[in-house]
């Protein structure tokens, strides 16, 4: 019977093959959307569970002051004072490029980790080679990962070889392991022994006069005993917290399993997801799935007095209503089959599309994973049935006596449902395009929005960490450009507008006002590089070094001021720094914040990061021909990299770009889904229609006149749709517009011109149907009834 | 095989009430060949899906092969239906994606009869009806008369007793519509009873009893077995 229904069901989706396609085609997008989506949760949430003992892994936190920030002495202390405790390890990453030297070759790096030996018995790693008992020989052992030795020793055995890092430590290669998988939120490409004080690479403390406050940073992960209940370790630990003073305040744990999407911490280094923009995709696979069901439902109840005949012929022969039932449902399990494997086609010929969207790249053959197959076929199936029920029980329970008349049993209910199912995929669709449109509008708006400085023709040289002998390279360098016509200004920083990562407690005199400041260190040329405002005071001269800074508006504003009299900034080191002057309030983090306070610091030999070069127009070839021959004079122990300051600053908006591409690309598929789904019913519609349109034209309408009755129905309920959408989406654009400090204005002509669009969309689908309906010879309509 | 008492039905929309079958009484005996005549809208087709199971009556009582049926439920009435009734409509209702073989196969899938038997069964009907050599077709690739002897194969293949025919040569020309008729007379001869709704005099020629219908009522029956005889 199986074999049989299987064998009808093929005939009759075979026999009504415009239906068929329109349906499996829209199914397989919508499907393909879902896999892919798929693929990349099924990423997302397996971060860090590949560890052996993942599920006993713990990051500890300062609980008080929610950081992973942790001194690295709080390790021995659990481990000597807690036998609950099995292992723990050290992990600090370095945030900034580091020198590498090979030989005679140089390289920037910025994947390096430093962590102790404990770090390969918690976390499994494989080793190539070395000895994964004790993988670090000595604290100038280093171990690196296969690309990494790839990239910096090609063919060669990395073992013994020998790097110069930072020109100061000289470290041996003893050990070479298999790359971080792509899920692990810990990852590096060369990893130093923690045990070395050179590679204890943060720094911190309270109060600099305070020595006790002295911290060496570290994330400390710990592997805890099995079946310990953690709240009651935590608070066995925090009970005596006496012996761990005053590295912590207060403990908690962080399990990694959760760590990637669910960690809140300060300082946690490791990668981290986006539980938001999970959710938002986990809806939007939803939504768009459901757009394909619709679909089908509305093509199958349309057909419905078609299928009347057969379904009344089968009956009357003696087929039951459940031997009908079945049928239904096996038919729209093969188009749910067909729509699969055509999806999985389509994921993977569209790739390069998911890498641009989800900025990771696609691993199709997860797929082939026999419980992920299973899952597959589980899911043909759970679809199939889902499509398949609504029409199942509608088309295998329509009266027999009206099938043997050839009566319509359509009701009015019947097409009031399939008009509301239309009504919301065009909702769907409208409310995407203008999110879609809203989106765009605020990146291009934060993009063009005046940063309060010139960001134009300034090109931005990355600066290596330069060892004290030669430190004077780059004034040197600094000099010797000078001397071109090109450059018009040349200023050497710490950070620069968009990427600052040096703060200081603010320390201001008789005020409570105690807050964090992000800071710049500069040299006298900054300003005029930048094209600052001076509100109020005077810029830096060569004499201030070491003794003077400068602060923003906000900061003026923040604490009050109403003048610039004996204000000074970090009290408490040595009197702290003069303020003598205030600059403008610029741009320099992301227009999802407001600008905050901000200190521009003046500090002699300070280790400067950036080299800001302002370059007058039209000259770049030549410039950067003279920088480059410049850098190989001065500097040829380091590679040179640069950047263009607008590209960088810019980067800021990638979540934001990401976002919009992502929102494209659905509202786009949406909208092609809901147009097969219309394009079907006009198909549909003409078809029955025909008799009518025959009669109408024998009786002199014309063909515009046919087109518009036929548009009539369909344009009314993209009106419907819009109207619904309207609020819809202005309630999701303002929330989602709450997350910027400046924001773009909710246009009404943004609202307007998705309308016109999806009208026009729509209009467009079902008239060329019209069209051709209405250009049919009316005796030729007329004979087929 | 079929007694009807007071058989009554009533059509309802929102406004209009239609009396359809008025008070019809029947019987009609195992073996008997009974044509059913009338004009337009007599309440002919509704009589035909009353009997064929296919619909209730609003009123009355109709026993089939001693049974009561009527107010039975639809799936109750298809079980009664498989095998026992066969049915042969004007426009011959065969199923456009399916060929000749498996529209005819159709009714014996639904009682549940083995595949090997099932080809049997067909072969040896459409063997019978001369229409082996078109096993292959679809419907679209016959002549009516042809598509009218698949259809009367699928009636008589699962060997019900009762065939109901409705208007069998109203589609056809008179060669086919002869040939038909031949085909159910041999059939009715072997023993099956026939119900056949005809507008044609001629046709209605073929049976044992007449019966007339007029606005929903019995106006008239004759028998015909005598002038047969003759």
């Amino acid at each position: 019977m199986i074999a049989y229904n299987i064998k009808s069901a093929l005939k009759s989706l075979f026999s009504d093959r415009k239906f068929t396609l329109i349906n499996v085609v829209g199914f397989a997008f919508a499907i393909s959307v879902c896999l892919a989506i798929s693929l990349f949760l099924l990423q997302e949430y397996s971060y860090d569970g590949y560890h052996q003992n993942a599920d006993r892994i713990v990051r500890i936190i300062d609980s008080n002051k929610n950081s992973s920030n942790i001194d690295y002495r709080v390790k021995d202390i659990l481990l000597e004072t807690f036998p609950e405790f099995e292992d723990a390890c050290l992990v600090q990453r370095e945030t900034s490029p580091t020198n590498i030297n090979i030989g005679n070759k140089a390289f920037r790096i910025s994947d390096i980790m430093s962590v102790d030996n404990h770090f390969f018995n918690l976390f499994s790693t494989s080793f190539l080679s070395g000895n994964p008992s004790k993988p670090f020989e000595n604290i100038n052992s280093a171990i690196i990962t296969k690309s990494k030795a790839k990239q910096l020793f090609g063919s060669e055995n990395p073992i013994g070889k020998e790097i110069l890092f930072e020109r100061t430590n000289l470290l041996t290669i003893t050990g070479v392991i298999k790359d971080f998988p792509a899920n692990s939120s810990i990852s590096a490409g060369l990893l130093l022994n923690a045990e070395n004080d050179d590679f204890k690479f943060s720094f911190s403390c309270e109060k600099y006069s305070d020595k006790s406050t002295h911290r060496w940073e570290f994330r400390i992960y710990a592997l805890i005993g099995a079946d310990i209940d953690r709240s009651v370790l935590s608070e066995k630990i925090n009970s005596k917290l006496g012996s761990l003073k005053p590295y912590i305040n207060k403990i908690g744990f962080l399990p990694i399993k959760t760590m990637y999407l669910y960690d809140s911490t300060i300082g946690s280094h490791s990668k981290r997801g986006n539980p938001e923009l999970l959710k938002l995709l986990i809806a939007i696979a939803f939504i768009i799935l459901m757009l394909a069901v619709v679909n089908y439902i509305n093509l199958a109840l349309a057909q419905q007095n078609k299928r009347n005949k057969t379904t009344g012929i089968k009956k009357s022969f003696g087929a039951s209503t459940s031997d009908l039932f079945v049928h239904f449902i096996i038919e729209s399990v093969i188009v749910s089959a067909i729509a699969f494997i055509l999806s999985i086609v389509l994921v993977y010929a569209l790739s390069p599309l998911y890498t641009s969207v989800f900025g990771s790249s696609i691993n199709i053959y997860s797929l082939l994973d026999t419980s992920v197959l299973l899952g597959l076929l589980v899911c043909i199936f759970i679809i199939g049935c889902l499509i398949g029920l609504v029409p199942a029980l509608v088309l295998s329970k329509s009266n027999l006596n009206d099938i043997i008349k050839k009566t319509s049993t359509q009701g009015r209910n019947q097409s009031y449902f399939r008009n509301a199912l239309i009504i919301f995929q065009f909702t769907v669709s409208v409310v995407l395009m203008i999110c879609l449109l809203i989106v765009q509008k605020q990146i291009s708006f934060v993009k063009n929005k005046n940063p309060g400085f010139a960001e134009e023709h300034l090109l931005c040289l990355s600066m290596p960490y330069l060892p004290k002998k030669e430190k004077s390279n780059a004034q040197l360098l600094v000099s010797e450009l000078s001397n071109y016509p090109f450059f018009k200004n040349i200023s050497l920083t710490n950070g620069v507008p968009g990427h600052i990562n040096f703060t200081m407690g603010s320390g201001i005199e008789n005020t409570d006002k105690e807050i964090s400041v992000p800071c710049l260190i500069v040299d006298t040329a900054f300003i005029s590089t930048f094209q600052f405002k001076i509100v109020k005071g005077r810029n830096l001269e060569p004499g201030d070094y070491g003794k003077v800074c400068m602060i923003n508006e906000s900061f003026y504003n923040f604490f009050e001021f109403t003048n610039l009299e004996n204000k000074r900034f970090n009290n408490y080191r040595d009197g702290g720094l003069e303020i003598i002057g205030v600059v403008n309030d610029f741009q320099y983090g992301s227009s999802h914040n407001k600008i905050e306070p901000l200190c521009i610091l003046f500090v002699e030999n300070s280790n400067y990061y950036q080299l800001n070069i302002k370059i007058a127009a039209n000259s770049f070839p030549s410039a950067i021909k003279t920088i480059k021959e410049k850098w190989e004079e001065i500097m040829p122990a380091y590679p040179l990299t640069y950047q263009f300051f607008d590209d960088w600053f810019d980067q800021m908006y990638e979540k934001e770009e990401r976002f919009a591409k992502t929102i494209g690309l659905f509202a786009l598929l949406a909208i092609a889904i809901s147009c097969f789904g219309i394009l079907g019913l006009a198909i549909f519609s003409a078809e029955q229609r025909t008799k009518e349109i025959g009669v109408r034209k024998v009786n002199g309408a014309k063909t515009y006149e046919i087109i518009s009755m036929l548009n009539r129905g369909f344009s009314k309920w993209v009106a419907i749709a819009f109207v619904i959408a309207c609020p819809i989406a202005w309630y999701a654009m303002h929330k989602w517009l709450e997350n910027f400090a400046y924001k773009t204005e909710l246009s009404w002509w943004i609202f307007a011109l998705a309308g016109v669009i999806a009208m026009g969309i729509a209009l467009l689908t079902v008239s060329f149907q019209a069209w051709r309906a209405a250009t049919r010879n009316p005796v030729e309509s007329l004979r087929y009834e | 095989m079929i007694n009807t008492v007071n058989l009554s039905k009533v059509f309802r929309t929102d406004e209009i009430e239609t009396l359809a079958l008025n008070n019809v009484t029947l019987k009609i005996n195992k073996g008997e060949f009974v044509a059913i005549m009338g004009p337009s809208g007599c309440g002919k087709s509704t009589l035909m899906n009353i009997l064929g199971l296919l619909d209730n009556p609003s009123e009355g009582q109709y026993t089939f092969n001693n049974t009561e049926v009527a107010g039975l439920k639809e799936g109750q009435r298809t079980d009664l239906r498989k095998g026992n009734i066969g049915f042969v409509f004007q426009s011959f209702n065969l199923i456009d994606e399916l060929n000749v073989f498996e529209n005819v196969e159709m009714p014996l899938v639904y009682q549940r009869i083995s595949n090997k038997t099932r080809k049997e069964m067909v072969n040896k009907v459409l063997e019978r009806m001369n229409m082996s050599h078109r096993a292959k077709h679809y419907p679209q690739q016959l002549s009516g008369g042809q598509q009218q002897r698949v259809a009367i194969s699928r009636a008589v293949v699962s060997n019900p007793g009762l065939i109901l025919a409705d208007e069998p040569t109203g589609n056809l020309d008179s060669k086919n519509g002869q040939e038909v008729m031949e085909l159910l007379t041999e059939l009715n001869r072997e023993g099956t009873t026939i119900i056949m709704v005809t507008h044609s005099i001629q046709d209605a020629g073929y049976a044992h009893r007449i019966i007339n219908l007029f606005d929903g009522k019995v106006v008239m029956e004759e028998s015909l077995i005598e002038d047969h005889a003759l």
